[in-house]
Parts: structure tokens; sequence; C-alpha cells
């Protein structure tokens, strides 16, 4: 039983309590830091008061992954374990969330994401190392997805702490109510299955419909909230202003490179304002041009906006949807030329609006996921989709955009597809 | 050129006859086309042997843009004998996947010319199983990993930590596979 040292309001949960670990934990620089970065993005530009961090929603994640596990029935060493890890599991999230992953990446010519960051800021910050000291590995290891240990599935499964928490909390600061579900019938379904030395999370039958509830919350907010054409127009702006201060050279790549040995001390200092006074460094570039239009609302607009699976064309849609960042590349240079726009200025870009929770229980197991498990009374397990009455279509929602400044929407949206059939 | 996930899985396909049973089987399809650098895919160890998300990625495309007819056949036999996908999806070309099948071929005469070569050896000599090309794959993962001449001892154990198993007889029939299609001698 853990003892809780402080409390602090959640306009989710009421009062989440901490214990004095987690207050250490909660007062290093990196978690602190937190405060600094919105959990949107640019969400704000489309729906104002989506103006929460990623720190309330760490906390957020530390109090659910706590009352999983007492659910559950963890021993002590175990809640105390999944709570530290619901705590840090995005301190490795930089400016803008998401958004500076893909920016990021684009940088260092790999991948690399914030959960990467993530184990190596728990790993190498003296902060962290301080308070958790050597059991910080137990932290790290139940990042790893893995179907056979539940106090992982509680961090990173379908049916996780981040999840849980995201969606409603996005739901209540954005005012989009799909984002809700019934939350305390999934905490009181939820059940440890123990099979031999594996453990699955499992949910009860009667817990069916909320899960189902769950699931759509997740696809809805997806459509309505996290690919809303507006914020996908601002997000790009962002990408775009990034890639083009490291070309100019107002942000020098070598400050965000990983290997770097700087690397953690560079990425720690940056957050949502820092990073838009870097971008802004430079008034002369079209860097700082963009920051100003996303400071000032003044975003592009869709120039072309299709939804991939609908084109009649059966060549034009094949182009389009296996179209990568190089092809993208080259269809704004020939755009740009084409209406004479500044070529920074046209990005195309793809959005694939799918729900991953509703893969089938043999896809999530294909792609290293665990399926949702269903208990029966007797003690049988069976994947959802055998009580599913919600299976949706196949097609996942696929809209291609090409985002420009106003002025140029029309000429856009006449050339777009003539351009693609010659060029791509 | 080289092929893209969407533009190998397609070609696969319609070099099969138009359709083919099997996630399995055209993930190690196209697995020897990367060997042999005529698609660009990159393949992780799996439970079912080398695994690609880029070639799961485009078989999804290729359905959602109506290029394929997906089915989905479910033996309870293969469940209770715990062979792998014992619910196996079928793709069948339809007419607007043929029409972008030939625009490819057009375009890339040389590639595909490459994967119907590679479809023909396993259609010939392991008649398409999942089972014979997974076995193959698996075996040419290991060799490429190692970069060395290896047992089938050798290769069993490699197996085991990958958490494959790989009896000799499997090892055999996948190297007789590998051989025909000319990725490894001796």
């Amino acid at each position: 039983m853990l003892s809780f040292s402080k409390w602090v309001r959640d306009p989710l949960y009421g009062f989440v309590g901490l214990t004095e670990t987690e207050v250490k934990l909660l007062d290093t620089p990196p978690l602190q830091r937190l405060r600094r970065i919105k959990q949107l993005a640019n969400a704000h530009l489309v729906y104002p008061s989506a103006m929460h961090t990623r720190f309330e929603h760490s906390l957020g994640v530390m109090h659910i992954a706590g009352r999983m596990a007492e659910q559950l029935q963890f021993g002590d060493d175990d809640v105390r374990a999944v709570r530290y890890a619901g705590l840090l599991h995005d301190v490795g999230h930089g400016p803008f969330s998401h958004v500076f992953e893909a920016a990021l990446h684009d940088i260092c010519g790999k991948s690399i994401n914030h959960e990467e960051i993530t184990r190596l800021i728990i790993q190498n910050e003296d902060s962290i190392w301080d308070v958790l000291g050597s059991s910080n590995d137990d932290v790290i290891e139940l990042f790893t997805e893995n179907g056979e240990r539940i106090q992982n599935q509680v961090i990173s499964g379908n049916l996780d702490a981040d999840k849980i928490d995201y969606l409603r909390r996005d739901s209540y600061h954005t005012g989009v109510v799909y984002g809700n579900f019934d939350l305390e019938r999934i905490l009181h379904t939820i059940h440890n299955k123990v099979d031999g030395t594996r453990s699955y999370l499992t949910l009860y039958k009667k817990g069916v419909d909320a899960l189902e509830n769950f699931r759509l919350a997740r696809f809805l907010m997806h459509a309505q909230v996290y690919h809303h054409h507006t914020r996908a127009a601002a997000d790009r702006m962002f990408q775009r202003a990034m890639e083009i201060a490291i070309r100019d050279n107002v942000i020098s790549k070598e400050f965000l490179n990983p290997r770097n040995p700087d690397f953690l001390k560079n990425y720690l200092s940056l957050d949502d304002s820092r990073m838009l006074f870097m971008l802004l460094k430079n008034p002369d570039s079209n860097a700082s041009t963009l920051v100003t239009a996303l400071e000032n609302r003044q975003l592009f607009k869709r120039g072309y906006e299709i939804e991939v699976t609908h084109i009649p064309d059966p060549i034009l849609r094949m182009k389009i949807a296996q179209m990568g960042k190089e092809k993208y590349r080259t269809l704004e240079e020939v755009l740009a030329e084409d209406c004479g726009c500044e070529k920074d200025f046209i990005m195309a870009d793809i959005h694939n609006i799918e729900n991953s929770l509703y893969k089938s229980s043999n896809e999530s197991i294909l792609s290293d996921k665990t399926p949702f498990l269903i208990e029966e009374n007797d003690g049988s397990l069976h994947e959802i989709e055998e009580f599913s009455t919600l299976l949706p279509t196949k097609d996942p929602r696929l809209i291609f955009y090409v985002f420009c400044p106003k002025e140029y929407r029309a000429h856009i949206k006449d050339r777009v597809e003539e351009i693609i059939r010659d060029n791509i | 050129m080289v092929l893209s996930p969407t533009e190998a899985a397609v070609m696969v396909i319609d070099a099969a006859g138009g359709r083919i049973a099997g996630r399995t089987a055209i993930q190690k399809i196209i697995y020897f086309g990367t060997v042999r650098n005529a698609v660009k895919a990159t393949y992780r160890p799996h439970y079912y042997g080398p695994y690609s998300a880029d070639i799961s990625g485009a078989l999804q495309t290729i359905t959602s843009c109506h290029f394929v007819d997906e089915a989905m056949d479910t033996d309870d036999s293969r469940k209770v004998n715990e062979t792998f996908e014992w619910k196996r999806y079928s793709y069948t070309l339809n007419d607007e996947g043929r029409k972008v099948t030939e625009f490819l071929k057009a375009g890339s005469p040389k590639d595909y010319e490459e994967i119907k070569k590679i479809v023909d050896i396993c259609k010939k000599t392991a008649k398409l199983d999942p089972n014979v090309l997974s076995w193959a794959a698996k075996v040419h993962y290991i060799i490429k990993q190692e970069h060395r001449q290896m047992t089938y001892e050798e290769v069993s154990k490699i197996a085991k930590s990958l958490n494959w198993q790989l009896q000799d007889p499997q090892i055999a029939t996948g190297v007789n596979l590998l051989k025909e299609l000319s990725l490894v001698t001796g």
C-alpha cells in the first residue's frame, strides 16, 4: 500500500496522490519542462482551450497506472514501477510533441522517436538517477510492449494508462466530447489472467461495451482532433519551418544530432516557446515568416484535398497513395514554379486516419501489438472480434492535402492532378 | 529503378496469376525481391520469419485503394494443429488492380521480369507454400546475418535465438529453394 505525501487537483480525477519519491521525480527539471510543452501542439489554433500540457497528462497517466495496478492486484514494487513509468513516459517529448519528432526524423535522416529519447533521459539524467537509482532499469523495461507481461501492458499496450488518460483529457480540453468513455467500467472489468509464467491483461465479458466505447472514442478523436485539417496545416507549417531553419543554418544541425555528446542537454533545453524563439532568430529566413504566420494564425489553406481511396482514376490513386517524401518535394517544386509561389510555402501531406485498435488479433500479433483479450466467466480467453458487433470497414481514411497561401488555392486546385500525372 | 513496396505487392500478385493466398507468402516473396535488389523494403526478424512493416502497409494500401479483393479463409484444423496463418488472407487483383499493374509493368519492365522470375521459382519449387517460403527466408536471413558458410546445426541454433524453430528437413527444404533462387551456393 502506497502512502501519499501530497495531493494535487486534477480536472478529470479530482485529486491525484503522490508519494514522496514521486514528488521528487516531479520536481526534476526534465519533468518540470513538460509544463512548457503543449499536449496537442497546434491544436489550440482550432480548439482554443487545448492548451493543456504533457505535465498534467503525465500526472494523469501515473494516477491511472496506479488504479489499474490496484485492480490487477500488483505487489507494491510493481505498483511503484508502473506509477513511475506513467509519470516519466513522455519525458522524451520535444517541443510541439509529435510534430517535432517528424522534424527531428528529417534532420537526422533516421527514425528517432520520443520513446527512445525518454529511455535515454531516464538512463542518463542525473536528477532522475538521484531519485530512482538503479531501479530506473525496471521503469525503462515497462516501455516495451510485451504481451506476456502484464506490467508492460499497463504502460505500453492497447488498453494502457496513456491512452486511457489522453483520450479523456484531450476531450475535456478541446470540448470535443467523442473522446469520453466509461472509465470506471473499464477499470472495474480488467483482470490479471495468469497462465504459467505469463500474465495477460484481459477484460471480463461484461466490459466489452465499455471497450467498444474506448475503441470508438480513439478513432473519433483521431478524425476530429488529431487529424483536423487546420491542425494538419499548422503542424506542417511548423515542420517546414524546422526544415528551413536547418537548411538556412538558423539552427545548427549538430545541435539536434543524437550523436552529439551534448544532444540530451540541448534537447532538454527546448520547449515550445524556446523553439519558436529559435526559429524566429533570422528574420530573413522563411522559417521566421512561417512561425510569424503561425503565431498570428495566418494559416495556409487547403489548395487541394482528396480522400485517396475515392479517386476515380486508379493510376492517379496509386500514384498519390504511394507518394513518399521525395515525391512530395518534386510535386511542391513543380507546383511552385507553375503558380509562381515561393517553393517553401507549398506543402504536400497525407493523413492516414485509421484506428489501430480495430486491427484483428492476428494483425496485432504480427505487428508486435497485444490484442484485446476477453475473458468469459469460465476463464476461457477470446478475441474481441468474437463479441464485437461494431467491426469497421477495412478502409482507413487516407486524405491527401496540398497546403498553400490562400492566394494560390485556385491555381493549385486546378493543376495538382495534372502535375502528378505528368511528373510523379 | 527499385520497386516500392506497393508496386512490388501488386506485381507479385499479378505474377502469381492474379491471386495469391497468405500474407506470409507475399511477405517472403518480396523478401527475396529485396535480397535481389528489386524492391526497397526493410525487414526484421518476426515469429514467421523476416517481416516487413513496409510490406504490411503496402498490402493495406492496395486493399483500401481497391486494387485487390481481400478474402479471409479461416481453417480451424490449422488452428488446432497450431500451424501458422489459421486465418489466411487471399488477395485477388481486380480490374482496377490489373490496370494499375499493367501501367507499372510498362514503366518498369525489368523489375517486373525479376519479380516474375522469383514468383515462378517459388511456384515451381515450393508451390507458394507459406511454410516453405518462410523456412527459406529464415535460413537466408540467418546466413546473411552471419555472412559465412554454416552447418544445419549452426543455423538451427541461431534460429532458436531468434525464437524460430528450424529442424534439419525444414532447413534442407529452405536451402533447396534458396539454391533455385540463386541466393545460396554449395
